[in-house]
């Protein structure tokens, strides 16, 4: 089965509504602006401890920007701090060239890495495996990762990630992540919203409560925006008993494997 | 591939000069007891966890790449000129990112039971694999994409494949609490696998990685694995694909992490699958050792530029 945006958005919409069903009570209040020392995990050193397995609940994957439904496609309110993306002139009329043409252009329908901050707000879950040098995020889509330097490893030139290059830093309670290095092959969302190769993001996760985390990115980028911005949105613990990451192997959609059966055939 | 791994040597030689930082871990602590030495192993004392495991955490690169999965079946003589070993890499990277080992260099196979070093498949699985492994595009038949190895398309090297000794280049080990996570550069893959005891996912869920349990017996860590799909290959690099160990969903596996000293790890791995083998059979290899200085994990993409199988089956190798 060939992965069309269509047979994504309805499996999105399924995920979506499961957790959603499974969150419902546990998210319905925001709680202040930052928990109070004594409610989060910490680290033995400390810091906050981020460590868990964390999902967000919106629909920014398939549009930033505020936006009405469409077929398999919930509406939205959006998540861009200010309302809409301050495009340069040119940029925006790419972005509508994007989104007119999203059904075959969208990065993700191809299988490839989503980028960050994109693979954040997509409707699967990841998670956190935090220690003191390290740390590793782990996202179910495509099973791709970041590996976050907080040991002040150097960073390198002249390379392009699909999910950037990460070093983080603390800010008192909030673990602060630079991530710089991108390609420009990925999209912001499924409405075509993009970036150049100059992107730079940079990533604020603080603990609300001890189950919600607020996920907060700057995005920067002078060949395509006239200012920076930032998305704003609560992460959520994924709460159920034994609850672990499972597989999206996208590719397997397209790429067929033999069976056990198939395999019995070539000996007939 | 060939510019992925251009990629990867700029970014080994980028590097080499950085300064590279020892894992250290606010979990390790100095050991309240001596871990249980494991059978066949140097007792070894690892610094500990707080939650009692050896602290094995930090950078791990491949070792023993170049020995085939099975004994290679009988060639026939060649003349002195033409028996000149090829000089491909067959071993860990040195400070350019490249081996010093000549490919081939030990063609002992790393299966060690049965004794033959062979896949003790049944009848029917040996006439599929020996198709199988005809129509990879290495030889006279053609290519029959539907069977080609996986990895060619961008699938899912998968476990216990992931774990082969290969060079795209690094393994990262972190540990929590009832946790041991391997992050390995090649596939961007990673497998979380939880000590906590908790039951396996239910059967009908089925993954490339499976799904692993772990447990530390000494400085072992044992890894029951199942939950898989039955679409991988289950080990070996390019000698794999003479032998072409394709899988069905009745596969399991334990694997054995053996930390036989700081720098070293053995690997051990037993399948079984009665859909394909007589019995089960076993591998041991020395699979992993410390990283130089100043190694890190960069991004292995894959899907996102591969022409391989279209090269492949196109005859253009």
């Amino acid at each position: 089965m060939k992965m069309t945006r269509r047979g994504f958005s309805r499996i999105a919409v399924t995920v979506g509504t499961v957790v959603l069903v499974a969150f419902g009570l546990a998210c319905s209040s925001a709680g202040p602006p930052a928990a109070s020392d004594s409610d989060v995990p910490r680290s033995p050193d400390g810091k906050p401890d981020f460590s868990g397995i964390w999902q967000a609940v919106n629909t920014a994957s398939w549009n930033l920007e505020d936006h009405s439904a469409e077929e398999g496609v919930p509406a939205g309110q959006g998540v861009v701090v200010g309302g809409t993306i301050p495009y340069q002139e040119w940029a925006l009329e790419k972005r509508n060239e994007n989104y007119a043409n999203r059904e075959t252009l969208d990065p993700l329908g191809k299988c490839f890495m989503p980028g960050v901050p994109r693979v954040t707000y997509l409707p699967f879950p990841f998670e956190i495996v935090q220690t003191p040098e390290y740390i590793g995020i782990y996202y179910e889509y495509v099973h791709t990762s970041r590996m976050v330097f907080l040991d002040g490893s150097k960073k390198p030139e002249a390379l392009e990630f699909w999910m950037g290059d990460s070093h983080g830093h603390w800010e008192g309670d909030t673990l602060v992540v630079d991530v710089i290095l991108f390609t420009d092959k990925t999209w912001f969302d499924k409405a075509g919203n993009h970036h150049s190769t100059d992107l730079h993001v940079v990533e604020r996760y603080t603990y609300l409560t001890p189950n919600h985390v607020n996920y907060e990115a700057t995005i920067e980028d002078p060949n395509v925006f006239t200012e920076p911005w930032t998305i704003s949105f609560p992460l959520y613990r994924r709460l159920e008993e034994n609850v672990e990451l499972l597989e999206y192997e996208c590719v397997e959609f397209i790429e067929p494997s033999p069976t056990l059966e198939q395999y019995r055939e070539l000996a007939k | 591939m060939k510019r992925q791994m251009h990629i990867l040597v700029a970014a080994l030689a980028a590097t080499v000069a950085t300064l590279w930082l020892p894992t250290g871990s606010v979990f390790t602590q100095e050991p309240s007891s001596p871990p249980e030495a494991a059978a066949g192993s140097e007792p070894w004392d690892f610094p500990q966890t707080a939650d009692g495991q050896p602290d094995i955490q930090g950078m791990w690169i491949p070792h023993d790449w170049g020995r085939p999965l099975e004994t290679p079946a009988p060639r026939p003589a060649r003349s002195a000129e033409s028996s000149t070993p090829r000089k491909y890499s067959g071993g860990p990277p040195n400070e350019a990112g490249w081996s010093d080992v000549p490919w081939g260099s030990d063609s002992r196979p790393i299966i060690v039971d049965p004794p033959d070093g062979r896949i003790p498949w049944l009848p029917w699985a040996v006439e599929a694999k020996t198709y199988v492994s005809a129509h990879q595009g290495n030889g006279p038949e053609p290519v029959d994409p539907l069977f080609l190895d996986p990895v060619s398309k961008c699938l899912p090297y998968g476990v216990p494949r992931i774990s082969s000794p290969n060079p795209y280049s690094g393994y990262q080990f972190l540990q929590r609490p009832g946790m041991v996570v391997i992050h390995y550069e090649q596939g961007h893959q990673y497998r979380i696998i939880r000590l906590d005891g908790r039951p396996h996912v239910g059967a009908n869920i089925r993954m490339w990685n499976g799904n692993s349990r772990g447990h530390w017996e000494g400085n072992t860590l044992v890894v029951d694995v199942t939950n898989l799909n039955g679409k991988t290959w289950v080990f070996g690099r390019s000698p794999s694909q003479v032998s072409a160990p394709f899988t069905s969903p009745g596969l399991t596996v334990v694997e054995r992490f053996i930390f036989t000293d700081p720098d070293t790890i053995d690997y051990e791995l037993t399948v079984t699958d009665p859909n394909l083998y007589t019995r089960p059979w076993t591998i041991s290899t020395k699979a992993f050792v410390r990283a130089p200085e100043g190694h890190r994990l960069y991004e292995y993409a894959c899907y996102e530029g591969n022409r391989t199988k279209d090269l492949i089956t196109s005859g253009n190798k």
